[in-house]
């Protein structure tokens, strides 16, 4: 036997002593639930992409409006709220924060999603960076983790540290 | 009908000949990445970006490529993307991460005793370079070309550290 053929043999060996996982019997019909819920997206959107340019200037014009009214961050209510919540993260104290980041947590849908696709970006970055001032419970690391594994799955681009603080400089923009 | 025609129908849209691809290669997905050493919630994570992709990229599918080719190419962006965030968040996910809850929940089947229980932690052993190598030419029986294609180097290079990777292995497990 040569050398060759004699590691062949031994990585056929190899092959089957290694140990091999299970994949959960759930596994296959989530990914596939997976594709499915992503169709479905795209189509919607190609659906009407004609009319997103006009409902952004709508959604503008709205938030405009309603943003001048907007209730405190301690206080949240409806979009402009939730995303001070978030933002509030960047900027308050620790006395400040504790209320936001439970708030941030409540209001985490059971699929780890929150409202829209750049809120739950926001939120997870405001967990992050709660959990980086010493700020994380059991329960703001378990919706981060959820929160994430959500973004991922459905391809949501992560903020990162700089966007994120942009964003949060514009939302105490909107305030003033 | 095979891989290459499943992969061909899902490219024109046809979702049932894609999960039935998925249902195949979701196991040998999943091993493959936890052998990267990473968690068994997060390998199920990377087997459901890793077809999502392969989804969203269907179209640049080429019936001249066998699809194994295509699964551990995207397979391997995946893993890269995966350990690129990782580090990022090392600090983070250290606070997050539960491993007796994680080992607890992984169905591993029965290592026996001896020879079997080192094979892994040999193959860990191995440099990157060499572990990727036995990974598909080995673990995932692909042949040298389509390993070459998958990690961009030549079949030459991929035949060199396959053998040096066995001879080290064998070394290793005496």
């Amino acid at each position: 036997m040569t050398e060759e053929e004699d590691l062949l043999a031994f990585a056929s060996v190899l092959r089957t002593r290694m140990p091999q996982a299970e994949a959960p019997a759930n596994l296959a019909p989530r990914i596939i639930a997976a594709v499915a819920r992503h169709e479905r997206r795209r189509r919607l959107v190609r659906a009407f992409a004609w009319s997103l340019p006009l409902a952004a200037v709508l959604t503008l014009a709205v938030g405009v409006l309603w943003l001048d009214d907007a209730p405190s961050a301690a206080s949240p209510a409806g979009v402009a709220g939730e995303y001070r919540n978030a933002f509030a993260v960047s900027s308050k104290s620790a006395d400040e924060l504790a209320g936001n980041i439970e708030y941030i947590v409540k209001s985490q849908r059971e699929d780890g999603s929150w409202m829209h696709p750049r809120l739950s970006a926001c939120n997870v970055a405001a967990l992050e960076l709660a959990h980086r001032k010493g700020l994380a419970s059991a329960e703001s690391l378990r919706a981060y983790k959820r929160g994430l594994r959500w973004m991922r799955i459905n391809g949501i681009r992560e903020l990162t540290p700089a966007q994120f603080q942009a964003d949060a400089l514009q939302s105490r923009n909107w305030g003033a | 009908m095979d891989d290459r025609d499943l992969m061909l129908c899902a490219a024109a849209g046809d979702d049932g000949a894609f999960g039935i691809l998925v249902e195949k290669y979701a196991k040998s997905l999943l091993n493959f990445f936890l052998r990267k050493n990473v968690s068994y919630h997060d390998g199920q994570d990377l087997v459901e970006r890793t077809f999502l992709r392969l989804w969203k990229y269907r179209a640049r599918y080429t019936p001249q490529a066998k699809f194994t080719t295509f699964l551990f190419l995207v397979a391997s962006q995946v893993g890269v993307d995966f350990f690129r965030e990782t580090d990022r968040r090392a600090r983070l996910a250290r606070g997050i991460s539960n491993e007796a809850e994680i080992a607890e929940a992984s169905p591993v089947r029965t290592i026996e005793p001896g020879m079997a229980g080192d094979v892994r932690a040999a193959v860990a052993q191995l440099p990157p370079a060499m572990r990727d190598v036995v990974e598909l030419a080995v673990f995932q029986e692909l042949q040298y070309a389509e390993v070459a294609e998958i990690l961009g180097i030549p079949v030459g290079t991929v035949k060199s550290r396959m053998f040096n990777a066995l001879r080290k292995l064998k070394e290793l497990l005496k």
